[in-house]
C-alpha cells in the first residue's frame, strides 16, 4: 500500500472520527473503505497514534489465560490494556479495535450497534476477512425452493382449514348484506317517497318499481302503513306480493339500523342521551310503522314483556326496575345487532348524516360498496366484542348482579357503585326509572320520552325511516368526501 | 490441553504498525475442508404415529440392551454365571444368579399428574419443587414379564428410571432381590476411523444463545464470529481459524429458559409478547448465522425451548426460520440427539435435556459425571419416556448408543466442564459440557487430532469490572 494511498485512508478516518464523530471499528473500516481487515487494524493503529491526544482506543487481545481455563478474546479500553495483557500466559492477538473520540466509553456495547448496522448493507464483506470458505456456497434454486415446499406442505392443510372458517363466511355475510341492502334501500326509498327510484337497474329496478307502485297508492309519510293495511290488497297482483314481502322482510333490520347505529358509534360516556333519542326515535318509528291497527297489540305486548321482566327481575328491588329499562331496550337491539353485524366507528356520522342528510337517496351505487366494508369491519372487529363495547358497562353490571343474586343478595350495593361511575347514563337511568316509576307503564314511558326529545327526533324518524342502509351509504360517502 | 502453546506469538503485534507490506498483513486463508456424514438418520421422524403405548420403548430397549450386556456379563462374572428371567428365580431358591431388566425408580415426590387432580382440593398448594428424590426412594427391576424389588449394592439415588442393567445376587425370603454387584451395558468396542489427516482440525461447540434474553451476549457472540470468520486477531490467530472446519450449536439460541410466568389480571387486554420475542431473536439468528454461514461449516441444533417440537428426538429447527442464512450450504438443520462423523472423529451428543432431567430425579448432580453415566448405560435419554417426553417408538429405541462415539457431548451446562474417558477396552470418548454462551460466553474447541478441548472466552464486559481483577 503506497504512501498516498495510505494518506487518503487516514484523511478519512479522520474525517470519520474527529468530524462525524463515530467510532470507527476495524470492521466497520474495512467495509467501508473496502479494504483487508488487518489494513485496517493497521490505518487504525497509525491514525491512532498520529492524533494520540485527541482520540480514544479500544483494543483486542486474545491469548491463552495464564490460570489454564482457556484462552480468551477481549475487547479492552486502551488505559486497561496492559492489566489484560498481563492476564495472558501467551499472547496471540493484538490489535486496535476501534478508534472514536469520545473519551470514556461507557459501555463497550455499543460496539456491537456500531458494526450490527453495517451489515445488513454489505454483503460481500466476505472477502474482506481473512479466511474463505470455498465450500460455502449458495444452495441452487431448487433445493431452497424444495426446503420451502416442504414447509408449505406442512402448513397446508392449515390454510385450507383456515380460509373456508375466516374468508368464506365472511364473503357470505357481504352477500348478504348487499341482498339486504338492496332489498332495502329499494323498500325504504318507496316508504320515503323520494323519487329516486330510476337510477336503480335489474332486480333492484323491479323492486323499486314495484314499491313505487305501493308508494303511489299508499300515503307519503306512512309507506309502510300503506303497505300493511290499507295499500296491499289494492297494487298487489301475485308477483308483486311476493316482492312486498321480500321488501318488507329486510324492513325490519333497516328499521333497527339506526337504533344500532348512533348506540355504537357513541363512546360511552356520552352514549345515553343519545341512545335514548334514538330508541325514542326508532320507537316512534315503529309505532308510525305498525299502524294504527297494530299499535295498540304492540304496545300492549311490550307491556307484557316489560312486565314479565319486571316479575324476572324483582330481585333487585328498586333497582330492578331500572335494570329493566334496560332490558327492554336491550331485546330491540340485540335482534337488530344480528341483521346488521358491525357498524363500525363511522355510526357516529351515521347519525349526523341521518339527520342533516337530505341528499342521502341519491347515491344508489354506494350499496354496493357498503356491503363490502361492511365485511371488512365484520373481519377486523368481531360483533360480539363489539356490541359489548356499545353498552359495556350497562351489561357488565347486569351481569354481575346476575351472579350476585344467585349467591349472596347483599352483594348489590356493588352495583350501585358501578352505577355512578358512568354519571351520564346513570342520569338517564334516573329520569327514565322516575318516569318508570311513576306510570310503570311502558306506553306512558314511551311517549313521555318521545315528548321530551322531540325537537331533535322529530326530523331523524323520518330519515331513519327512510333507510338505515341509506344513512350508511351516506356515511361512507361522508366519509370520501371529507377525505377527499 | 491448551491450545497451539505459543506457536503465533511471533506476528502478534504486527497489526500495531502503519501498512506497509501488503503482502505481509493481507494474506487470505481459507477454510479446510473436512469429510462429514450425518448420521442422526435415526433420530429423523419419518411418520408420525402417536397411537402407539409407550410400553414398546421398554420392551425394544430391552430386547436390544440384552444382547450388549450378555457379553459385559460374561466379561465381568465369568463365562459361567447364570443369567435367569425373574419368573425362573424361584426354582433358583436363593443360589447366586444374574437377572436382567429395566430398572423402575419409585419416587413418592415424582409429580403425578393423577396425584395432582385427586390432591386438587387439598389445603395448600406446595412450592414447586425442582428436584424429586427422597430417602423413601425404592428400586425396582422390571423384565419382560415381572418385577422385583432390589435392595443391596445398587445405590438408588445413582440411578434413574429406564436404565437397562443386569444385577448378581440372590432372592432373599420376602420377594426381594439382594444386589450384590450389578453391570452397566458399557461403552461399546472402539471402532477403529482412521483420521482423515493428521494436520490440526478443529470443532467449535457452543450452545444457549438464548438470543431472545440477552442484550450483553450480542457483542462476544458477534466477537465469536468474527473470530471464527477471521475478521478478528492477528495474522496467526486468523491462520489458526482456518483450521476450525465445523461450528456445532448445540440448542437453545433461540430461547434458553422458559417462559416467565408474570402475574397478569384477568379478562384484561394482552399482547402476544412471548411470540414476539420469540420472532425477532429468530430474527436476529439468523442475522447472525449468515455471517456465520458465508465462511463456516454450522450444525444447528434445536435446544428445549427452542422453536421445535418438545419431545425428543427434537427436529431440526426449519430452514424457513432462517431466510438469509438457509441460501448458503453451509448451513445445516440437525437434530437433537445429534450424532455425525467429522474427519473420521464420531460425534454424539444432545442439547443438554437428557442431563437435567436425570439430575432432576437423582442425587447426582455433577453434569460431567451425569454424562459418563449416560454412556456408561448406554443410552442417551434413560428417563424417556418417564419423565422426559418422548416420541412413542415402538420397533426402536434410537438412543441406545450402540457404537462408540468419540465426542460425546451435552450442551447448556452450566459451565464447561471436560474428561477424557477411558473405557476398560482402550476407548477414548471426550466427554464435554457445553457451557451455555448467554452465561458463560464461551465457547468449546476440539481438536479432531488428539481429542483436546478448550474453551475461548469473548469478553467486552467492563474492563473496570470485578471480572477482570482475578
Amino acid at each position: 500500500m503506497d504512501v498516498q494511498s495510505v494518506k487518503l485512508y487516514l484523511q478519512n478516518i479522520e474525517e470519520y472520527v474527529m468530524d462525524e464523530d463515530k467510532i470507527v471499528t476495524y470492521k466497520w473500516l474495512s467495509k467501508n473503505l473496502g479494504i483487508h481487515v488487518n489494513t485496517a487494524k493497521q490505518l487504525l493503529y497509525t491514525f491512532a497514534t498520529e492524533q494520540k491526544i485527541n482520540v480514544n482506543l479500544t483494543y483486542l487481545v486474545g491469548g491463552v489465560l495464564c490460570d489454564g481455563t482457556g484462552c480468551k478474546v477481549q475487547i479492552v479500553r486502551e488505559e486497561d490494556l496492559e492489566k489484560a495483557k498481563a492476564e495472558f500466559k501467551a499472547l496471540t492477538s493484538e490489535h486496535v479495535y476501534s478508534v472514536q473520540k469520545a473519551k470514556i466509553l461507557p459501555d463497550l456495547g455499543v460496539l456491537y450497534a456500531v458494526d450490527c448496522h453495517k451489515r445488513d448493507e454489505n454483503e460481500d464483506g466476505k472477502r474482506l476477512s481473512a479466511i474463505t470458505c470455498s465450500h460455502s456456497v449458495l444452495r441452487p434454486q431448487e433445493e431452497i425452493g424444495r426446503l420451502r415446499l416442504k414447509a408449505r406442505a406442512a402448513t397446508s392443510t392449515r390454510d385450507a382449514k383456515r380460509w373456508p372458517t375466516g374468508h368464506a363466511p365472511s364473503k357470505k355475510t357481504a352477500e348478504a348484506h348487499s341482498n339486504s341492502e338492496v332489498a332495502s334501500t329499494d323498500g325504504s326509498k318507496g316508504k320515503n317517497g323520494t323519487k329516486k327510484k330510476e337510477l336503480n337497474t335489474g332486480i333492484a329496478a323491479m323492486f323499486a318499481a314495484q314499491t313505487c307502485k305501493t308508494k303511489q297508492g299508499g300515503p307519503n309519510e306512512k309507506p309502510k302503513a300503506a303497505e300493511n293495511s290499507s295499500d296491499k290488497p289494492k297494487t298487489s297482483s301475485g308477483i308483486t306480493m311476493f316482492f312486498n314481502r321480500q321488501t318488507e322482510k329486510p324492513i325490519k333490520p333497516s328499521v333497527s339500523a339506526p337504533k344500532d347505529s348512533p348506540s355504537s358509534g357513541l363512546s360511552p360516556k356520552d352514549s345515553h342521551g343519545n341512545e335514548v333519542d334514538a330508541s325514542c326515535a326508532s320507537e316512534k318509528l315503529k309505532e308510525k310503522q305498525e299502524g294504527n291497527s297494530n299499535k295498540k297489540g304492540k304496545v300492549s305486548s311490550n307491556v307484557k314483556n316489560s312486565s314479565i321482566k319486571n316479575t324476572e327481575q324483582k330481585w333487585g328491588g328498586g333497582k330492578g326496575k331500572r335494570v329493566n329499562t334496560d332490558e327492554k331496550l336491550l331485546p330491540a337491539k340485540k335482534r337488530k345487532r344480528i341483521v346488521v353485524v358491525s357498524d363500525s366507528e363511522d355510526s357516529s356520522d351515521d347519525d349526523v348524516f341521518g339527520r342533516d342528510g337530505g341528499d342521502a337517496p341519491d347515491m344508489p351505487p354506494l350499496p354496493e360498496v357498503a356491503p363490502h366494508h361492511e365485511s371488512d369491519t365484520d373481519d377486523v372487529i368481531p360483533p360480539t366484542p363489539e356490541a359489548e363495547l356499545k353498552r359495556g358497562r350497562k351489561r357488565v353490571r347486569k351481569m354481575k348482579d346476575k351472579t350476585y343474586v344467585d349467591e349472596d343478595g347483599y352483594i348489590l350495593t356493588c352495583k350501585e357503585y358501578v352505577f355512578e361511575s358512568c354519571t351520564d347514563s346513570e342520569v338517564e337511568q334516573e329520569k327514565e326509572n322516575e318516569k318508570k316509576l311513576s306510570k310503570g307503564n311502558c306506553e306512558q314511558f314511551e311517549t313521555k320520552k318521545s315528548e321530551s326529545v322531540k325537537p331533535v327526533s322529530k326530523e331523524p324518524p323520518a330519515k331513519k325511516k327512510a333507510s338505515p342502509q341509506k344513512t350508511k351509504q351516506a356515511t361512507l360517502m361522508n366519509f370520501f368526501k371529507k377525505s377527499i | 490441553m491448551i491450545p497451539q502453546e505459543v506457536k503465533s506469538t511471533g506476528s502478534v503485534g504486527k497489526l500495531l504498525s502503519s501498512p506497509t507490506n501488503e503482502n505481509e498483513t493481507e494474506s487470505v486463508y481459507s477454510r479446510i475442508n473436512c469429510s462429514f456424514t450425518n448420521l442422526s438418520e435415526r433420530f429423523g421422524h419419518h411418520s408420525k404415529d402417536y397411537s402407539k403405548q409407550f410400553a414398546h420403548i421398554y420392551a425394544v430397549r430391552l430386547t436390544k440392551m440384552r444382547e450388549l450386556l450378555n457379553k459385559r456379563i460374561h466379561n465381568k462374572w465369568g463365562p459361567d454365571v447364570r443369567i435367569r428371567k425373574l419368573h425362573e428365580l424361584q426354582e433358583e431358591e436363593s443360589r447366586k444368579c444374574v437377572v436382567l431388566g429395566t430398572l423402575f425408580k419409585h419416587q413418592e415426590m415424582k409429580p403425578s399428574i393423577l396425584k395432582e387432580i385427586s390432591e386438587e382440593h387439598q389445603l395448600i398448594p406446595q412450592p414447586p419443587r425442582t428436584h424429586f428424590f427422597d430417602d423413601s426412594d425404592q428400586l425396582i427391576l422390571e423384565d419382560e414379564l415381572q418385577r422385583i424389588r432390589l435392595v443391596g449394592n445398587l445405590d438408588v439415588h445413582l440411578v434413574v428410571t429406564g436404565v437397562v442393567c443386569a444385577v448378581l445376587g440372590n432372592e432373599d425370603g420376602d420377594g426381594k432381590f439382594l444386589v450384590d454387584d450389578y453391570c452397566w451395558a458399557g461403552v461399546s468396542e472402539p471402532i477403529q476411523h482412521p483420521l482423515q489427516s493428521n494436520d490440526e482440525r478443529f470443532v467449535v461447540l457452543l450452545s444457549g444463545l438464548d438470543l431472545a434474553n440477552s442484550g450483553d451476549t450480542l457483542l462476544p457472540f458477534q466477537l465469536f464470529i468474527d473470530w471464527i470468520g477471521g475478521f478478528l486477531g492477528d495474522m496467526g490467530e486468523q491462520e489458526h481459524q482456518a483450521c476450525a472446519v465445523r461450528v456445532l450449536i448445540a440448542g437453545n439460541s433461540v430461547k434458553g429458559c422458559g417462559e416467565h410466568k408474570a402475574p397478569v389480571l384477568h379478562n384484561t387486554y394482552k399482547t402476544d409478547v412471548g411470540d414476539a420475542i420469540t420472532l425477532d431473536a429468530t430474527k436476529l439468528l439468523d442475522d447472525f448465522l449468515v455471517q456465520l454461514t458465508s465462511s463456516i461449516d454450522v450444525d444447528l441444533m434445536p435446544g428445549e425451548f427452542d422453536p421445535s417440537n418438545h419431545t425428543m428426538p427434537q427436529q431440526p429447527l426449519h430452514y424457513c426460520m432462517f431466510p438469509q442464512a438457509s441460501v448458503y450450504q453451509t448451513l445445516h438443520g440437525v437434530p437433537n440427539p445429534y450424532e455425525c462423523e467429522i474427519g473420521g472423529r464420531r460425534m454424539l451428543g444432545t442439547s443438554g435435556q437428557p442431563i437435567d432431567d436425570i439430575s432432576r430425579y437423582s442425587k447426582l448432580s455433577d453434569p460431567l459425571s451425569i454424562l459418563q453415566l449416560t454412556l456408561e448405560w448406554a443410552h442417551l435419554t434413560p428417563t424417556c419416556p418417564d419423565t422426559l417426553s418422548c416420541y412413542p417408538y415402538y420397533q426402536e429405541d434410537p438412543f441406545i448408543i450402540s457404537e462408540c462415539p468419540d465426542i460425546y457431548f451435552a450442551g447448556n451446562q452450566p459451565q464447561f466442564q471436560s474428561k477424557l474417558y477411558e473405557g476398560p477396552e482402550g476407548q477414548q470418548v471426550r466427554l464435554i459440557c457445553i457451557p451455555a454462551f448467554s452465561k458463560t460466553h464461551s465457547c468449546v474447541v476440539v481438536n479432531l487430532k488428539n481429542l483436546d478441548c478448550y474453551t475461548v472466552r469473548f469478553d467486552a464486559s467492563d474492563s473496570m469490572g470485578p471480572g477482570l481483577d482475578k
